[in-house]
């Protein structure tokens, strides 16, 4: 066959699919493939990689410069509070009323104790800790299912002993997946950084929390579908949550 | 501004903060060709759109994505606050992600909704969802973040400032800067068929049935500026 129309080379090197005669040709023409392969590095010069992960809610100055801009004098409604929230947005707080309340009544609590996590885990409608943990929730989530566990669900509090947290992890409707097994995970919000709180087995864990994580950046409470041998995070997640504030 | 489901019970409120993580969240088709990144825990730009009390999503009534995605191409404002309230989560998660700041974030999400209000009439809903269009549109505008920063980098190391590292370096800098200049220089129709291939991930023939082009010329418009970018990449590239 004689080379590939150049054209299709431009195509390919964007990764667009090939006719089987062009891509048998590139496999065995070191030329062809040289052309693909400096267009391709141009593609992959202008293209970002934009790591898969949660959105995350700008806070509310984002829309008032879009308004501001565009003459819109519609508004959006507000995100759902503890949405977004980085340590900017926090400052951005007082701005949106209503459930931002609440928030503030639960991280007063936190700050006076048990008494406060007594009323917080009323406040919040949390359930009753997982038996082998003992004190006040302090914080409580639910956990949502992802793709990959669409019937599961779950929830997970923090609670608040003499000397520790712990994170509660009940679930519901995980099965089992032979080879593999499930862990628990507390991550930041831009799902850069992240930490393993240990292993799920069956469908209840308590597992301590470092005294050196702070909540506050690590508020989302994620369950993956691990490998043996491999300890970074999968990528597959079962279960996730956002811890509020 | 309102709370999302004023009037919702305390139950509520212990899981709001669970809405940025999947809310506005729901199948992004054009979002597809982003290169995963092994230690991103989950999909959740991919899940399904979810209902409940702590999503605050589309289960709170409110027009189909559909219906904004259409009043949006029409021009009525509503859709563009709609459009907000639903995507700007995504943006902003991906911009957040890419460039490691949150004041280029800011404006990288700000951006991508003004460029896609004064823009609208370039997007059309049966060529695919408003959310697709905007995420193509936040990649270039990342990209664009990516460069003008490079770009402010190397005039303060010319005014002999010392400049900290990036929070996320950008393995192409250097080439980007030079290609974007280029792009710049591209005049139309190629510099917009080269936006959608490279930021939309569009096929030839989406382009073409995008831009009303003959197949045969957006293939050799492609081809072309292809050529004249790495031409300018040979010259003026990571050399510098």
């Amino acid at each position: 066959m004689p080379h590939c129309d150049p054209e299709v080379l431009g195509l390919a090197a964007l990764g667009e699919r090939v006719a089987e005669a062009d891509a048998a040709h590139l496999a065995g023409c070191a030329r062809c493939r040289q052309d693909v392969a400096e267009l391709a590095a141009v593609v992959g010069a202008v293209r970002v990689d934009v790591p898969a992960g949660p959105p995350v809610e700008p806070p509310a100055r984002v829309w008032d410069a879009v308004a501001a801009a565009t003459g819109v004098s519609a508004a959006p409604r507000a995100p759902a509070a503890g949405s977004g929230r980085d340590a900017r947005s926090v400052r951005d707080a007082g701005r949106w009323a209503g459930r931002r309340v609440l928030l503030a009544v639960a991280a007063a609590c936190l700050a006076v104790g048990a008494v406060g996590g007594a009323l917080v885990t009323r406040l919040v409608g949390g359930g009753a800790p997982g038996p082998a943990a003992s004190g006040p929730v302090v914080a409580r989530v639910s956990l949502a299912a992802l793709p990959l566990a669409a019937d599961a669900s779950g929830a997970a509090s923090v609670v608040r002993s003499a000397s520790a947290r712990d994170l509660v992890v009940d679930v519901s409707r995980l099965g089992a997946r032979p080879g593999t097994f499930y862990e628990v995970w507390l991550i930041d919000r831009s799902v850069q950084r992240m930490v393993p709180v240990g292993i799920l087995r069956g469908s209840e864990g308590v597992f301590t929390i470092p005294d050196s994580v702070d909540l506050g950046q690590y508020p989302v409470v994620d369950i993956s579908v691990q490998l043996p041998g491999d300890p970074r995070h999968s990528g597959r997640s079962v279960l996730r949550g956002t811890l509020p504030a | 501004m309102s709370g999302r489901s004023a009037g919702a019970g305390p139950g509520a409120a212990v899981s709001v903060g669970y809405a940025g993580a999947s809310g506005p969240a729901r199948h992004v088709p054009g979002e597809v060709a982003m290169r995963p990144d092994p230690t991103a825990p989950g999909r959740p730009d991919v899940a399904p759109a979810r209902g409940g009390p702590w999503d605050g999503g589309p289960s709170d009534g409110g027009p189909s994505d559909g219906d904004v995605a259409a009043r949006f191409a029409a021009g009525d404002e509503r859709a563009l606050a709609l459009a907000y309230e639903r995507w700007a989560g995504l943006v902003h998660g991906m911009a957040l992600r890419a460039l490691g700041s949150a004041d280029e974030a800011e404006d990288v999400t700000q951006q991508v909704f003004v460029s896609a209000w004064t823009g609208r009439h370039g997007y059309r809903p049966v060529a695919g969802p408003l959310a697709a269009w905007l995420v193509g549109i936040a990649r270039h505008r990342i990209a664009d973040a990516f460069a003008r920063r490079q770009r402010e980098r190397r005039l303060a190391e010319a005014a002999g400032a010392v400049a900290l590292p990036a929070v996320t370096p950008d393995p192409h800098a250097d080439d980007r800067v030079v290609l974007f200049d280029e792009l710049a220089r591209v005049g139309q129709p190629q510099r917009g068929i080269m936006e959608l291939a490279f930021f939309h991930d569009l096929t030839h023939e989406q382009i073409a049935e995008r831009t009303g082009l003959p197949l045969g010329t957006v293939k050799s418009h492609i081809r072309r500026t292809l050529v004249r970018l790495r031409a300018r990449l040979e010259v003026d590239g990571a050399a510098l």
